[in-house]
């Protein structure tokens, strides 16, 4: 089948619930009619498409089910769900600078868009009090505010990894502690990342390459969180310097 | 808007063909039309129609381009494409095995599909064999011909890590190796293996058995890198032995 046969048969409303009603589990032709107050012959019309593209299985019980093919499907149109649901903040921000093999929208759905600059700048420093395990940053500048409070974080034995661009100067209150290790980027950093053991917070940079901390990604799954951890992990060995 | 809207524009030939030139340049509607030989009332239908979805914007001086989103948007269409396109492996393997959080058809996409269980035992051993700085190995499978490569690789000083959800199939030999980091994890639905050089993934068939005859197979630095955010991902929920 053709892709844009493929699309043509995914971009039907009914349709589209019929995949929802399958992903919670397998079901009849008359359950699925039930759910969606459609008539039978309606369903069973859609269901034939769908078995046709592979995305729908009937099994010998006369249940129909979604393929493992429908299944992949199902999570791609999540993600273009998503997308289309938060049009305005994808609209307004680069996710370019994630690695290819983490843009994951899947995870980033898990975050919610908190607005506001000094209540997001709260959240950053009452993040990092918060933390006892570990804080994971990389960003583009030095915020002295935040350094500190690092600082008396890692003396507390939390364990500190940041990532900054090369321009910057680092604080020597921070230089040579056990528990900080620091690292520096050539060229451009353009966002700003911010994890620790309890909550991840993501500011990306809006059309004109500016960082926004207006609307930043706020998550506390701890799938959300081991992502973003991979994510800082990631720029942390494409770093070309320690700082000691 | 939501995404029915969104996947009904990727639904019609010719719109593709727009997309795919706006993906190389920014184009006037007349240029469209010119390369595609499509009537400029047609071209302009199109155009229209994605610019409502906000896939593409019209630049000050006419220019048709793809928009931040309209990227982000092709990116997730693109891997729609690659299932699509291999069709028949996605439609017998299961990928709900491997981590949700981790799962990327873009990385996935960077390698290839490789036939032939005779073929793909050794393209395996050579993951195995080839690596020269580390190894990661995940996989309740304990086959002899894998286990003395593992066990060699080991001896010439390469740190290994070598992951099992069974502590019962783990062979003496591999414990009591040098440079091999043994370790357990509660459940592993696929087997892989990656070295700084090349890596292999294998899946299960919708039966639950691993499929070594269709593997996938690469040296991509994406699809390295993304095999060892499985790794790292699959060490984090492990303990040592």
């Amino acid at each position: 089948m053709e892709f844009h046969e493929l699309m043509f048969e995914l971009s039907h409303k009914e349709r589209l619930n019929i995949i929802d009603i399958l992903s919670k589990g397998s079901q009849r032709l008359s359950a699925i009619s039930r759910q969606l107050e459609i008539t039978t012959a309606e369903v069973s019309r859609h269901l034939d498409r769908l078995v046709k593209a592979d995305v729908v299985l009937k099994r010998t019980t006369g249940n129909y089910t979604l393929t493992p093919f429908g299944l992949d499907l199902l999570m791609e149109i999540e993600n273009i769900a998503f997308l289309a649901n938060k049009l305005d903040y994808f609209s307004a921000h680069d996710i370019s600078m994630i690695p290819l093999e983490l843009q994951n929208l899947k995870v980033m759905q898990k975050g919610r868009v908190m607005t506001g600059t000094l209540q997001n700048m709260s959240l950053m420093k009452e993040t990092v009090d918060i933390a006892e395990e570990f804080i994971y940053v990389v960003t583009n500048q030095v915020s002295n505010t935040l350094v500190e409070n690092q600082r008396k974080k890692a003396d507390m034995g939390v364990e500190i990894v940041k990532v900054y661009p090369m321009t910057e100067v680092i604080p020597d209150s921070i230089i040579g502690h056990k528990n900080i290790r620091l690292y520096k980027k050539e060229g451009e950093i353009n966002c700003s990342i911010g994890v620790t053991e309890k909550r991840c917070i993501l500011a990306l940079p809006k059309a004109n390459g500016s960082l926004d901390f207006e609307n930043i990604l706020v998550g506390e799954d701890p799938e959300f969180i081991e992502w973003s951890k991979m994510v800082v992990e990631s720029y942390v060995k494409d770093a070309d310097k320690e700082v000691s | 808007m939501d995404e029915r809207d969104i996947l009904f524009e990727f639904s019609h030939p010719e719109r593709l063909r727009i997309l795919e030139l706006l993906k190389k340049e920014e184009l006037k509607l007349s240029s469209i039309s010119n390369k595609l030989s499509i009537t400029t009332a047609e071209v302009s239908r199109h155009l229209e129609r994605l610019t409502n979805v906000k896939v593409i914007e019209k630049s000050s001086n006419g220019e048709y381009f793809i928009s931040m989103f309209g990227t982000i948007v092709l990116n997730q269409i693109s891997n729609i494409n690659y299932l699509n396109e291999n069709r028949d492996f996605f439609l017998k393997h299961d990928l709900q095995s491997l981590p949700s959080s981790i799962t990327c058809f873009k990385a996935l996409s960077r390698s290839k599909v490789k036939n032939g269980t005779l073929d793909n035992v050794g393209l395996i051993k050579e993951v195995i064999e080839r690596a020269e700085k580390y190894l990661h190995v995940i996989s309740n499978q304990e086959s002899r011909l894998f286990k003395e490569a593992i066990l060699e690789t080991a001896e010439r000083g390469i740190e290994v890590t070598r992951i099992y959800s069974k502590p019962e199939v783990i062979p003496e030999e591999i414990k009591k190796a040098k440079n091999i980091d043994v370790r357990i994890i509660d459940d592993i639905h696929f087997d892989m293996g990656v070295s700084d050089i090349m890596g292999g993934l294998t899946l299960p068939n919708t039966l639950g058995v691993m499929d070594y005859e269709q593997i996938f197979v690469g040296d991509d630095a994406v699809f390295i890198t993304w095999l060892n955010n499985i790794v790292k991902y699959c060490k984090s929920k492990s303990r040592p032995i």
